[in-house]
């Protein structure tokens, strides 16, 4: 997870999020999550942020973990793991 | 949105990487068709919609460094600091130049415009508006009821 909600930033506006897609039951996955239509609107107005779903030991994982890890002038940023099993 | 040259460099090289796992993704799902694997077309069409915003911003950029562009709308004051930002690049002004124009670090310009202008008051807008050359009309359309309007005041 990124965005300014968490790094210092007083003006939050959104967030971006990869989902490990290995093991998920999509029947009963919300199916906002996969409409990426139109830029993500439905998901952006439900969820306030971009969830992209990937398979974080291969190459999409990959490729997001290296697209969230910089900002937009390629410096090294933070990046929130959350390992959603603690919750269960 | 990009801002500058060397954030056009990088998001391109990312347009790229993005390009090269959706293609592999596409062979996979060729391949493994019979199956269905669920996961990797989301995985794959999670990574197309980035792609595409990617895309949609790169062209937006090359649109405005373009000498097809004269006119910048703003349909809301929360539109002004994109306009400025658009119209700087537009108008072919980098951000150290800008920032010099104001006598301020460039910096302090790639601050404002990665922030769009938020914690920038309004002298300072009008400044850069000002150093920018913009000529701006614009029309205020009151309320349709005006009398509503006035009972909150």
């Amino acid at each position: 997870m990124d965005g300014s909600i968490v790094a210092a930033n007083s003006l939050h506006r959104d967030y971006d999020a990869v989902w490990d897609s290995e093991g998920v039951d999509y029947s009963l996955l919300d199916p906002i999550l996969l409409d990426f239509s139109e830029e993500r609107a439905a998901m952006t107005a439900k969820y306030l942020g971009d969830l992209f779903p990937a398979n974080l030991d291969e190459a999409s994982g990959q490729c997001f973990e290296d697209f969230f890890w910089t900002d937009r002038n390629g410096i090294e940023k933070g990046l929130v793991r959350i390992n959603l099993e603690c919750f269960s | 949105m990009i801002t500058n040259e060397r954030q056009y460099r990088i998001s391109r090289k990312q347009a790229s990487n993005f390009e090269v796992v959706i293609e592999e993704l596409d062979r996979e799902l060729v391949h493994r068709k019979d199956s269905y694997p669920r996961n990797l077309e989301a995985e794959r069409d999670a990574l197309k919609s980035q792609l595409e915003t990617l895309n949609k911003e790169l062209s937006e950029y090359d649109r405005l460094k373009s000498d097809e562009t004269s006119i910048i709308l703003a349909d809301s004051l929360e539109q002004l600091p994109t306009g400025l930002i658009q119209a700087r690049i537009a108008g072919g002004l980098s951000q150290r130049a800008l920032a010099q124009k104001l006598g301020l670090k460039e910096q302090q310009i790639q601050r404002y415009e990665a922030e769009h202008y938020a914690s920038a008051s309004f002298r300072r807008l009008c400044q850069v508006a000002k150093a920018l050359n913009l000529r701006i009309e614009n029309e205020l359309f009151l309320p349709s009821d005006p009398g509503g309007s006035k009972d909150n005041l």
